[in-house]
């Protein structure tokens, strides 16, 4: 049992510039319950579960936990019952072998030899890892390390474990796997699990969610009880899961099923009763979004391109196998797979950071490997913005950081300074504003938008970006979403867009490309080959959640298409289907 | 420029494979290293350098470590001896008693055959040295080496010095050095696709371009640090009072078999060397 009472806490204490993150904070958690805690950034969330962690101090009230009250002398006895897993691993990994980390933890507590033996093999024989106990860290796959991480800190054994937003790092698939995780140990552990996260969809089948606002709890209950009340969520800047939207748009259009649909799968079970009008597989309701029909020249030819790391080394590993693809000029084109695909390694290759040991690249007709080729002036060319590119920032200030390539090149002044303004104008940054100020007191967001204009700056004519939405929270992600949309609706430039999600940025894209093993598999219009989601989500894509819900509908609504881009499509779809007194429906 | 160092730097790597020598105790093979070390300074000539290299073979084997694996690491020793060597042959000095065959003589320098012969007894002895080292990492995870360490260093506790705290903040050190090395590479990578040349310029110029390279290095590694450390105080760290080990050390018939081949190898090859100075 844990209890917060009147809890505070602020950040500079005492002075000036105090931050008060915590405003009086009254919360009580029963030994196992799955605790979803919500709130856009600066809600307090983290700050409080790093008070619950006892790694920092209240500055006012009182932390409970099982009868113990923090102080500084009892820091270490809240630490061994409360336990905290971070956004990356491997900033909490210590040892190098998976054992050994999972011992540590124990053999701080000083606890004897054949007891943390006995922990340590329980430990990984309940989280799947006893296969690899004895295996390096570091060769292990990024779920892997998280598991191995919640294992450290199960194994001392604590009351409770706080997740501090472990999903916005990593992959969805593993994102799935750890939610799993999350309720395994809630029931086979019997620990409580707060949950921290900014996705709505992960914690639908949660006990509790709690909703932080300004360091205050704003909401507290199941989840049908905080997703019930969407306008309140939108306040604070929060949305409810996209099925729950969709139920409730449903029911409005006379659909009677019960509210808040929380899952595919409920929305399903409520539908699959109804009477239903069977009108057959309809095609797309909105015709005129057929992909331009552009004849593009070909301006990136990869034919049976392989690449294996490390090659020669017992640490050999393959990235492409076999890839073959074009890319036509001006063509904007969505390079889609799960993890381990090939796609990144794919790009690195296409801008000769990588040497194929076997087949070619040409690009505008060149052999881009062969002697006396000018590399340099292809990466002139081929603008990439890397994974989290803010971690790659290295100047000052945001000028100087954005005028790198100008620079570089040598032009006048004059001419660089109109790049710059130029380009932190397409981020969406004012020139005069940001010019100066200094790149590592930037939040996350804008730091990634001063990197895209970097990459800008040096005036690519193919702009490749590596999952350029990936680790923020859902408002940075669309408000990138749309940034980039824009950037490729004004700029005639090739662009190539990474990700492993048919999202709202996939939708850009005249063409897909899907990879999968190091193969390119599948190409087409999104639409094209959403109707066949099913080998899509086979292969590790992640659907939309409006294509998601739409698989998920079709396993018992034979007629239902998959190929739907935006919930009103699908919403209309259902309304056809199982409507009873609207005439006609009406395309959003 | 494909960017992949660990490919080409094995030293310091360990390979995950179970062979007899990884499955020693480390501190049985920490032992060994220092021996064969010991023994390659007492050799004097290629006949008493012949067991230690006979023996380095046979732990070359027994590790199955691929041979080519291992000489990839030789590559920049070999680039370093061929610049020395040369050098060594050149400026030989006779030995008084010994006869000299010359083949070029000029000045002081001259190319003779036993400044061939003391030539390679100098690379022999180099890559009997780093061969001892460089299995030892090869076969010894960091946590076995710190552990042995650890034990090892135990009785300096008596003169106060903090043994696990010095032992551990190697530990982490190390582990951080991949992470670091494959952060190294994904920012040069990004750092080329800007255009910038690694392999241009004067050194000044291109320690200049390096730069852009480590200054977020390392403001990404001290923001690493700083969640390890509240990371380790979470998980209740104390420094090494009061802290208990699951891992414990046992020597074994093997460590003793082990401990025998290197004594004899070695002291041969040593007692050739004191002995008859050949």
């Amino acid at each position: 049992m844990i209890q917060l009472t009147d809890l505070t806490y602020d950040y500079n204490a005492g002075r000036d510039d105090a931050i008060h993150a915590l405003k009086g904070v009254n919360l009580t958690i029963k030994p196992g319950e799955l605790v979803a805690l919500l709130g856009h950034n600066g809600s307090g969330k983290s700050t409080l579960a790093k008070v619950l962690a006892a790694v920092y101090m209240p500055t006012s009230g009182r932390v409970e936990v099982n009868g113990v009250t923090l102080t500084e002398d009892s820091a270490y006895d809240i630490r061994r019952q409360v336990g905290l897993v971070f956004q990356r691993p491997d900033d909490q990994l210590v040892a190098n072998r998976v054992i050994d980390d999972i011992a540590f933890g124990p053999e701080n507590l000083g606890m004897p030899r054949e007891q943390i033996e006995a922990r340590v093999q329980a430990i990984l024989a309940s989280l799947g890892l006893s296969a690899l106990a004895n295996s390096q860290i570091s060769s292990l796959s990024g779920g892997e390390r998280q598991r191995v991480a919640i294992a450290g800190v199960l194994a001392m054994q604590p009351a409770c474990l706080i997740l501090d937003e472990p999903t916005t790092m990593i992959a969805p698939p593993l994102a799935r796997n750890l939610l799993r995780l999350a309720h395994e140990l809630r029931d086979n552990h019997g620990v409580s699990v707060i949950h921290i996260t900014h996705f709505m969809h992960e914690v639908v089948d949660f006990d509790r969610i709690i909703v932080m606002d300004g360091g205050n709890v704003f909401m507290d209950g199941t989840p049908q009880d905080v997703f019930l009340r969407a306008n309140e969520l939108r306040q604070v800047g929060l949305d409810v899961p996209l099925v729950t939207r969709l139920g409730a748009q449903l029911m409005h259009h006379g659909i009677t099923i019960p509210q808040p649909v929380l899952t595919p799968n409920q929305l399903r079970d409520a539908l699959v009763p109804l009477p239903r009008q069977d009108i057959g597989v309809t095609r797309p309701l909105q015709p005129t979004d057929q992909p331009p029909q552009r004849t593009h020249d070909t301006i990136i030819a990869i034919d049976n391109v392989h690449f294996t790391y490390m090659q020669g080394t017992p640490m050999a590993s393959v990235g492409l196998s076999g890839a073959t693809c074009q890319i036509g000029k001006g063509e904007i084109v969505a390079l889609l797979g799960g993890t381990q695909a090939g796609k990144s390694t794919l790009i690195e290759c296409i801008n000769g950071l990588r040497k194929p040991q076997h087949g070619t690249i040409t690009v505008d007709g060149k052999e881009i490997f062969a002697k006396g080729y000018d590399i340099g002036a292809l990466r002139d060319r081929i603008g990439i913005v890397f994974q989290q590119p803010e971690t790659q920032l290295f100047e000052e200030t945001v000028g100087k950081d954005v005028s790198f390539s100008p620079r570089r090149r040598g032009l006048p002044p004059e001419q660089s300074r109109a790049i710059v303004e130029e380009c932190l104008t397409a981020v969406g940054l004012d020139y005069q504003t940001f010019r100066l100020r200094y790149v590592y007191a930037l939040s996350g967001g804008q730091k990634r938008r001063v990197a895209i204009a970097g990459v800008l700056a040096s005036q690519p004519e193919v702009l490749i970006l590596d999952e350029p939405v990936a680790g923020l929270d859902p408002r940075g992600r669309t408000e990138l979403a749309n940034l980039i949309a824009r950037l490729t609706k004004e700029r005639n430039l090739t662009v190539i867009l990474v990700g492993n999600t048919i999202d709202e940025l996939a939708e850009l894209a005249d063409r897909a490309i899907v990879m999968h093993e190091g193969r390119v598999v599948d190409q087409g219009t999104l639409r094209e080959l959403l109707n066949d989601a099913d080998m899509l989500h086979g292969i590790g894509l992640e659907l939309s959640e409006t294509a998601e819900i739409a698989r998920v509908l079709r396993q018992h609504i034979s007629d239902m298409p998959t190929n739907l881009l935006h919930v009103d499509e699908l919403r209309d779809v259902i309304v056809q289907r199982y409507g009873t007194t609207q005439g006609g429906t009406h395309v959003a | 420029m494909s960017l992949e160092f660990s490919r080409n730097v094995t030293f310091g790597q360990y390979i995950d494979i179970r062979s007899a020598v990884h499955n020693l105790d480390p501190r049985t093979k920490m032992i060994c290293a220092a021996v064969i070390m010991a023994c390659a300074f007492m050799t004097r000539g290629l006949i008493s350098i012949a067991p230690l290299f006979a023996l380095a073979i046979i732990v070359q084997l027994a590790t199955r470590i691929p041979i080519g694996y291992t000489l990839r690491g030789y590559r920049l020793l070999f680039r370093t001896m061929l610049f020395f060597v040369p050098f060594q042959v050149l400026f030989y000095q006779a030995i008084p008693g010994v006869e000299m065959h010359y083949y070029w003589r000029w000045w002081i320098l001259s190319v003779s055959y036993e400044g061939i012969l003391g030539g390679i007894f100098t690379l022999s002895r180099v890559i009997v040295l780093y061969h001892s080292i460089n299995t030892l990492m090869f076969t010894t995870t960091m946590m076995d080496l710190s552990d042995g360490a650890e034990i090892m260093m135990d009785p300096l506790k008596k003169l106060k010095f903090p043994v696990n705290e010095f032992v551990m903040t190697m530990t982490i050190a190390l582990k951080f050095v991949p992470l670091l090395i494959t952060e190294l590479e994904r920012l040069m990578r990004a750092q080329i696709a800007r255009g910038v040349r690694f392999d241009q310029g004067s050194v000044i110029a291109r320690t200049r371009k390096l730069v852009p390279v480590l200054i977020p290095l390392f403001v990404n590694a001290l923001s690493r640090a700083e969640i390890l450390i509240v990371a380790m105080n979470a998980r209740c760290y104390r420094g090494g009072e009061g802290r208990t080990k699951r891992r414990t050390m046992h020597a074994t018939a093997r460590d003793v078999i082990a401990g025998v081949i290197v004594l004899l190898f070695g002291g041969l090859g040593a007692y050739i060397g004191r002995t008859m100075g050949i």
